[in-house]
C-alpha cells in the first residue's frame, strides 16, 4: 500500500489540516515527503507478526483507581483563563446550528 | 564531581546565598544570549525564588537536597507562572494554571527553576531546527546544531548557564543533544517519572529526565523527580532505588557488557566506532566482560517508531484546535475553519508531518497494516532485549550517528533527520532506562556520547556501569 496525492489531501482533512492554506509549492513538498515516508515504513512488512501480541504500554500497568472523595479543583475559570475566546464560564466558537451556509 | 551537591550545601550553610548563585547564573545567560537556549526567561521570577531560599536559610530552615540550584525546565513542563509554548506558534503566550509534578518536585527540593528552554515544536526533531522562535545553538560551535528536541536544555548546560536542565525523551530527544553538547543525559524506564504536566507527544514513550555536567548530578535530579504520582496512572509504585549510592565506589570488575560490533559500521561516523571500540577495550581491561549480542531487530527501529509514535502524537495533538487552549487563526468563517485554520497555520511543516502519517496510520483501510503491526513488532523488541539482558547487564551503543552536524543540514529531508534516532530508538520502543555520558571528541572538537541501556527499572545497574565506564577511561587517561 501507498499514499497517493489524494490520500494526503483527504488525510490532511481527517486531522482538520488545510494543504491548500499552505504555499502550493509546501503543499506538495508535503505530499512528496509523506510518500517517502510511508513507503520508508513498508520495511516493516518483513517481519511476521502472526500469533504476537502487540505492545500498547512497554511495562505491564495495573488501574489504580482512586479514593472517591471529594477534592478540590481549579475550577472553570482557571481552565478558562488561557482560552482564546471564553465568556468566563465556557469556551466560545462561532454559531453553529441555525445558521444556512454554516462550515461542516 | 558533585557540582549540585556542593552548590546546596554551599546555600544551605549559608557559603553563599541563592541569590548570588541565582545572578551568577542569569549573568550567564545574558553573555549567551546568542545560543538563543531559551523559549521562556524571567530575571525577576528567577531572583524572587531565590530570595525565597535565603529568607528560609536566614530562619534556619532546610529548603532540601537542590536547596538554590538553577534548574531549567523544557518549554513542554507546564508551570503556572511563565508561558508553556512547546516551541509552537498555535501555544504562544500560552499559560498553564499547575505545576508539572516534575516542577512541583524541583521545587519542594529548593530548587530554583530557571526559565524554560527551546525545544524541536512538540518534541518532534532530533536537531532543534524546528523551533518557532528559531533554533537554540551548539554551545561551543554556533553554526552547528545542538541536537533535539531537547536542544535548550543540552545547549544550556553545555555552556554552563546552569548546571542541570530537565529534557523529555520519546526516541531520544534527551540522549541526542546531551551526546552533541557533551553533557550527560539520562531517560529513566518509562513509568519511573511522572508525566503530569508534559504535554503529551507520545504517551506510550515519552520520558523526563536530567541534562547535568556529571552523572552524580543526574543520579540527584533523578531521585529528586522519580516515584509513583497518582495524578499519573503510568507511574509505577516501586520504590526509586539510590543511582547515587551506586556510583560509589563503581567498578567495572564483574560487569557484563554487552555489545553489538555489527552496529558500529555503516553509516556511524569512524571516529564514533574508534572511541566506542576503545571504551570497550578499557572495561575490559579493566575487569569487565564484553559479551557480544546481537540486536537484530535495530534496523527495524526508526520505521516502528515513527508509526506508533506518529499515531500516538495526531491523537494528542487533537486537542489543539484553537478553541481551548493557545492561539485561534484569525479569518475562520465557521468552526470548521477555526480547526482548520489555527492548527494549519499554527502547527510547524515537521509536526503537520507527523500528524499526517499518524492520522494516516490508524485510518480504516490502514490500521492492521501499519498500526496494528507495528505495535507487534514493537512486541518483538522488548523480547529481544529480555533475551539480551540474560546474558549482559548492560548494553554499549553510541548515542548518535555522527557528531553535531550544520544548521541546515538534515532538516530539508525528514527521512535523514529521522535516522539520527537509529540508536535511541530502541530503548524508548521497550521503555528501557537509558543514558548517554561523554566519551571524548572528534577531530573537530565536537563531542561524542556513549550510550548505556539496562533491563527495565535497573536503574542502579546502570549508574554503575556509567561510572565504571567514567573510571575505565579515567585509568586509561583517555577522558578529556
Amino acid at each position: 500500500m501507498s499514499i497517493d496525492r489524494d490520500t494526503v489531501y483527504h488525510t490532511a482533512r481527517l486531522a482538520r489540516i488545510d494543504l491548500e492554506l499552505l504555499p502550493a509549492a509546501e503543499a506538495e513538498t508535503l505530499a512528496a515527503q509523506m510518500e517517502s515516508i510511508v513507503a520508508y515504513v513498508e520495511l516493516l512488512r518483513e517481519l511476521p507478526t502472526e500469533g504476537v501480541e502487540p505492545t500498547v504500554h512497554p511495562i505491564p500497568l495495573t488501574l489504580v483507581p482512586r479514593d472517591a472523595a471529594a477534592r478540590e479543583t481549579p475550577g472553570a475559570a482557571a481552565v478558562l483563563a488561557s482560552a482564546p475566546a471564553h465568556d468566563g464560564a465556557t469556551f466560545l466558537v462561532p454559531r453553529v446550528v441555525g445558521q444556512e451556509d454554516s462550515d461542516g | 564531581m558533585a557540582e549540585l551537591q556542593a552548590l546546596a550545601h554551599a546555600v544551605r550553610s549559608g557559603a553563599t546565598s541563592a541569590l548570588h548563585v541565582a545572578d551568577q547564573a542569569l549573568e550567564r545567560a545574558a553573555e549567551r544570549r546568542a545560543l538563543n537556549a531559551f523559549d521562556q526567561l524571567d530575571d525577576a521570577l528567577v531572583r524572587a525564588q531565590a530570595a525565597a531560599i535565603d529568607e528560609r536559610v536566614s530562619r534556619g530552615e532546610d529548603p532540601g537536597p537542590l536547596a538554590g540550584v538553577p534548574v531549567a525546565l523544557k518549554a513542554n513542563m507546564v508551570t503556572p507562572d511563565l508561558p508553556t509554548t512547546c516551541s509552537s506558534r498555535i501555544l504562544q503566550g500560552y499559560e498553564g494554571f499547575y505545576d508539572a509534578t516534575v516542577a512541583a518536585r524541583l521545587r519542594a527540593a529548593g530548587a530554583i527553576l530557571f526559565g524554560k528552554t527551546a525545544m524541536d515544536e512538540f518534541a518532534m526533531g532530533s536537531s532543534g531546527e524546528h523551533a518557532s522562535g528559531g533554533p537554540a545553538l551548539h554551545p561551543t560551535d554556533p553554526t552547528r546544531v545542538p541536537g533535539g528536541s531537547s536542544s535548550g536544555s543540552a545547549s544550556a548546560v553545555g555552556a554552563g548557564i546552569v548546571p542541570a536542565a530537565l529534557g523529555s525523551d520519546t526516541g531520544g530527544s534527551i540522549r541526542l543533544p546531551a551526546a552533541f553538547c557533551g553533557v550527560v543525559g539520562f531517560k529513566p524506564t518509562y513509568g519511573r517519572v511522572s508525566r503530569r504536566g508534559l504535554v503529551a507527544f507520545a504517551s506510550s514513550f515519552d520520558q523526563i529526565g536530567p541534562l547535568t555536567r556529571s552523572l552524580e548530578d543526574a543520579a540527584l535530579i533523578y531521585e529528586v523527580i522519580a516515584g509513583r504520582d497518582p495524578l499519573d496512572a503510568t507511574t509505577v509504585s516501586l520504590p526509586v532505588t539510590s543511582a547515587l549510592q551506586a556510583l560509589d565506589g563503581a567498578s567495572p570488575r564483574g560487569l557484563r557488557v554487552g555489545v553489538d560490533a555489527s552496529l558500529l559500521g555503516e553509516g556511524l561516523q569512524p571516529e564514533i566506532r574508534t572511541s566506542l571500540e576503545r571504551a570497550a577495550h578499557q572495561l575490559g581491561t579493566s575487569g569487565a566482560e564484553i559479551v557480544p549480542i546481537s540486536l537484530k531487530m535495530a534496523r527495524y527501529a526508526v520505521a516502528t517508531y515513527y508509526v506508533l509514535t506518529s499515531a500516538e502524537a495526531s491523537s494528542n495533538l487533537s486537542r489543539f484546535d484553537g478553541v481551548h487552549f493557545g492561539v485561534r487563526a484569525a479569518g475562520a468563517e465557521g468552526l470548521e475553519q477555526v480547526y482548520t485554520r489555527s492548527r494549519t497555520l499554527g502547527f510547524g511543516p515537521e509536526v503537520r508531518r507527523r500528524i499526517l502519517l499518524g492520522t494516516f496510520v490508524l485510518s480504516a483501510g490502514s490500521y492492521d497494516a501499519y498500526y496494528a503491526h507495528a505495535q507487534k513488532v514493537r512486541t518483538l523488541f522488548c523480547r529481544e532485549f529480555e533475551q539480551v539482558f540474560q546474558a549482559c547487564d548492560v548494553v554499549l551503543l553510541p548515542t548518535t550517528p555522527t557528531t553535531a552536524f550544520r544548521l541546515g543540514n538534515q532538516v530539508r529531508d525528514p527521512l535523514a533527520m529521522y535516522l539520527q534516532d537509529a540508536y535511541t530508538i530502541p530503548a524508548s520502543l521497550a521503555g528501557l532506562p537509558a543514558l548517554s555520558m561523554p566519551l571524548g571528541v572528534d577531530e573537530a572538537g565536537l563531542p561524542i556520547g556513549a550510550q548505556l541501556l539496562a533491563a527495565p527499572f535497573a536503574e542502579t545497574t546502570l549508574f554503575r556501569a556509567a561510572g565504571a565506564l567514567r573510571s575505565a577511561l579515567a585509568g586509561a587517561g583517555g577522558l578529556p
